[in-house]
């Protein structure tokens, strides 16, 4: 099974700009970005479902803003917590920060569930409700504190919590023990301070053999004028002490050991709520996405036709807003096998070309799309060829480069692709390059797959069952008008006059000299402009 | 007076910065922790960078660790979090990284010895003290590493505690003149002229240094990207009119002395007193000359802690310490920590 479209073609579509502008907030999202899978041809009825729930995912967005924007703040709170996941099923013990996390990551799905319920989801959206967490949550909160706090609580085992109280019995003992020490020392005239320090000044050389031969006092420090002395705590307690905190941590290993296996049996629903979750928040960045950009549904057909209309590229019209320009949209319809492109050389054929691609790429990724309108049949494949493809590697020229590339997208000929191609063998002679395209477009007319193709060549739109495209340009302008302007502001205001829109015209139209225009334009001697006009006519007379 | 007594509500969060190492910047910290909740102040700790060991990684001395009364809240990473003594609750797992693990925040459910080694960055402190206030901490107590005294910085904390001892110098005297000269570092003066004001926002904002003139006007700098090294820079661009340097970033002893060569009476103003890096002996030239340096933000210094003894075996005298000390830093109280 071949790809549905190269990583290469994808990024040669700007497919990446559109994804870049999924605002997710979420790691879980944040992956199902990365790892998005197109809908190909059989699985048009599954697409046209994820267009339902898009669909019902912007109503719900638009009546009930507030909310969603309150699961997507809640989503901000998920961590990636695969990793404890993945311990979990291989029967480790989790630490107390991961049962922390564990813990927190189930309050969050409980507050999202909560705002699913309210917001009606399932009914309305149809999927990716989550599961309940009551049972993770009444186990990482044994006291049903309500809080986010975790630590080994009591109440998870009679053992421990007998044991805490051990150990506070023997810390009260001890502190005691110590009262009574301090007490009995002060009765005997040591200088003793209520925190059980004894000061001695150094010149206090008889007091100072008395503490350091007294078995109740250990020694503390040194300062140089004084040493330092403290009631020495009972032998017996200090170990009855240090015995209970080893079999404190031996039991909260065993808590925590039996919380992991408990976690292990509900497992699956932490799993398929953070799958969820990535649905969640993919969903609601696409509605948001297809809100900001004014996107529709594209309708799916049975028929293997394309209809485009007021298609807009985003990021072209996001560089032009920059610039206080607008963008043009464009409407197109692909009906035979193969279209073709032609019109003045930046007269915006490769971006029309790409916008094809973009839309029909967008809307089979499970997007809306940014046009008026569009329906199409989904294809098995999407192949562009633009730009330069130089392959250093192989050492091939730009022309060879092209060829393979072509080769590779023409042989799944039994398949329904998308085949778009930039000015055909535009690195080759004229006359070579002409024949090959004819040759080309006259082989792709014979199969299922629509191939669109921009050319400056001309006769190759006399192919029969093609349809022709023209970029309109400067056609339509009065050219005294637009001479004084651009002799006041410069050529650089040309592209204003420049008119973007396809114009379905004849087959037999032969493509506009605008390279004449413009010389006329900008003031060509006319003695020239002339010879080269009885040239062309006299081309045109063979 | 005590040291709790000099705290008010508006001030919560409070560094604690050392001239040194082993200058008793610990002690403070302990002593402070226990009034606050002798007081019935709820306390919360961290720090820049790890603190709190049982022995000084770097010089080897003994060290008392952090000892956190029942219900005090402690930022650690999670390596250290796990060697408290103390019997902690966690209540956030920030997504704050450290060289330890993740900086947690918890709360102790039982007295003990704990570890803080808390995030690394100045801005990271500031977001982890706010959430222990937003917690519930009545304070939090920041406790600056060495050579950190950016955590002293107005930006990051309310109000400092500057911690100096013995370990400074065998001459009580020397000590107490550093001490001194880092206290009047730590409250120059905040401006409050308006046209310095607005001159500051414009160099604050652009990141570079201005130059102010006598009617007002701001002359931008060409061509200096910082003040380090760029003295000859700024003296070049000086006229007759210039009457103030405002400089965002950091100060260095030379970019002063390439200035003063040309004109000795500007008024220069940075960001607060964590930015300057002039030593002692440049500072007495400084102020011999007149030089005049405030700050953008000032700091509250709230009190000197002393520690008459150094881990090398020598001690000065306690009361003639404290009161040398105080009699050089004026309205700032001395404490002397270890009596």
């Amino acid at each position: 099974m071949m790809d549905f479209i190269t990583k290469k073609n994808l990024t040669d579509l700007d497919m990446g700009f559109v994804l870049d502008r999924l605002s997710l907030v979420s790691p879980y999202g944040e992956r199902h970005r990365r790892s998005l899978k197109p809908f190909k041809s059989e699985a048009a009825e599954a697409l046209d479902r994820e267009y339902d729930k898009l669909e019902a995912m912007i109503a719900l967005f638009e009546q009930r803003r507030a909310d969603v924007l309150r699961i997507k703040e809640e989503l901000k709170r998920i961590k990636l917590l695969d990793g404890s996941f993945e311990r979990i099923l291989q029967d480790d013990v989790l630490t107390e920060t991961e049962l922390f996390e564990i813990k927190q990551i189930a309050r969050t799905m409980l507050t999202i569930l909560e705002l699913q319920n309210l917001l009606q989801w399932q009914n309305r959206i149809g999927e990716h409700q989550l599961k309940s967490v009551a049972l993770i949550l009444e186990l990482l909160d044994p006291e049903n504190s309500g809080t986010q706090a975790f630590h080994l609580y009591s109440a998870y085992s009679d053992v421990l919590c007998e044991i805490r109280a051990q150990i506070e019995r023997a810390d009260v003992e001890m502190k005691r023990y110590k009262m009574k020490q301090i007490e009995a020392l002060a009765d005997e005239g040591y200088p003793v301070q209520p925190n059980g320090d004894i000061r001695i000044k150094s010149f206090e050389t008889d007091l100072l053999d008395r503490a350091k031969n007294d078995e109740r006092l250990c020694y503390k420090s040194e300062l140089p004028l004084y040493k330092l002395y403290t009631v020495k705590p009972s032998q017996n307690l200090t170990q009855l002490k240090e015995s209970l905190l080893l079999k404190e941590e031996q039991e909260e290993y065993e808590v925590r050991s039996q919380l992991t296996k408990a976690l292990k049996e509900n497992l699956e629903t932490l799993t398929s709520n953070t799958d969820a979750i990535s649905w969640i928040d993919l969903l609601i960045a696409k509605a948001q996405f297809s809100i900001a950009f004014r996107c529709v549904r594209p309708v799916l057909l049975n028929t293997e036709e394309v209809v485009m209309k007021g298609a807009r590229h985003i990021k072209v019209a996001i560089g032009l807003e920059k610039q206080g320009k607008t963008f043009t949209p464009i409407d197109v319809s692909l009906k035979n096998s193969v279209t073709l492109i032609t019109g003045a050389n930046m007269g915006g054929k490769t971006i029309s070309l790409k916008l094809i691609g973009l839309m029909i790429s967008m809307a089979q990724y499970g997007f809306f799309v940014p046009c008026d309108f569009l329906s199409f049949k989904p294809f098995d494949y999407i192949f562009i060829s633009v730009g330069d493809f130089q392959s250093i590697d192989m050492g091939l020229s730009t022309f060879g480069g092209e060829i393979v590339e072509i080769e590779q997208a023409i042989k799944r000929s039994n398949e329904y692709g998308l085949i778009l191609i930039d000015e055909l063998a535009r690195g080759t002679n004229p006359l070579e390059g002409y024949a090959i395209s004819k040759a080309l477009i006259e082989y792709l007319t014979q199969y299922r797959s629509k191939a669109v193709i921009t050319t400056h060549f001309d006769g190759l739109t006399e192919v029969m069952h093609t349809t022709h495209y023209q970029v309109k340009g400067l056609s339509d302008i009065d050219l005294s008008i637009v001479r004084e302007r651009l002799n006041q502001h410069g050529v650089g205001l040309l592209h204003e006059y420049m008119d973007y829109r396809l114009v379905e015209v004849s087959q037999t139209k032969e493509i506009p000299k605008e390279a004449i225009r413009i010389s006329e334009l900008m003031g060509l001697n006319k003695e020239i402009l002339d010879r080269a006009k009885e040239i062309l006519g006299g081309s045109n007379d063979e | 007076m005590k040291l709790i007594d000099l705290f008010e509500a508006q001030e919560r969060i409070i560094s604690i910065v050392g001239m040194a190492k082993n200058a008793g910047k610990t002690v403070t910290l302990n002593h402070l922790i226990e009034s606050f909740d002798e007081n019935g102040f709820r306390v919360g700790i961290t720090s820049i960078g790890r603190d709190g060991e049982r022995t000084d990684i770097v010089t080897k001395t003994d060290k008392p660790m952090i000892f956190v009364k029942k219900g005090t809240l402690v930022a650690t990473s999670e390596m250290l979090f796990n060697l408290s003594e103390s019997k902690m609750e966690i209540l956030e797992v920030t997504d704050y990284q450290t060289a330890m693990g993740r900086v947690i925040i918890g709360k102790a459910l039982t007295e003990g010895f704990v570890q803080v080694g808390g995030p690394t960055t100045n801005s990271e402190v500031r977001m982890i003290c706010e959430k222990m206030c937003a917690i519930g901490a009545d304070f939090v107590l920041v406790d600056g590493a060495l050579d950190r005294t950016s955590s002293a910085s107005p930006a990051i904390t309310d109000a400092c505690i500057l911690s100096t001892g013995a370990v400074i110098s065998r001459d009580m005297y020397k000590t107490v003149d550093l001490t001194a000269f880092k206290a009047s570092m730590f409250s120059l003066e905040s401006i409050d002229d308006p046209m310095l004001l607005s001159a500051w926002e414009m160099a604050e904002a652009s990141g570079k240094p201005v130059l102010v003139e006598s009617d007002g006007k701001v002359v931008p700098l060409s061509e200096v990207v910082t003040a380090i090294g760029s003295g000859k820079l700024i003296a070049d661009q000086i006229a007759e009119e210039t009457v103030a340097v405002l400089i965002p970033g950091a100060l260095v002893t030379q970019t002063l002395k390439d200035v003063i060569s040309v004109n000795k009476s500007l008024q220069w103003v940075v960001a607060d007193a964590t930015r300057l890096f002039i030593d002692y002996k440049d500072w007495l030239y400084f102020k011999r000359v007149g030089l005049k340096i405030n700050v953008r933000y000032g700091m509250q210094i709230k009190a000197v802690t002393a520690n008459p003894y150094s881990p090398q075996g020598y001690y000065y005298d306690s009361e003639s310490f404290v009161s040398e000390l105080q009699s050089k830093i004026v309205g700032i109280p001395v404490f002397d920590v270890m009596a």
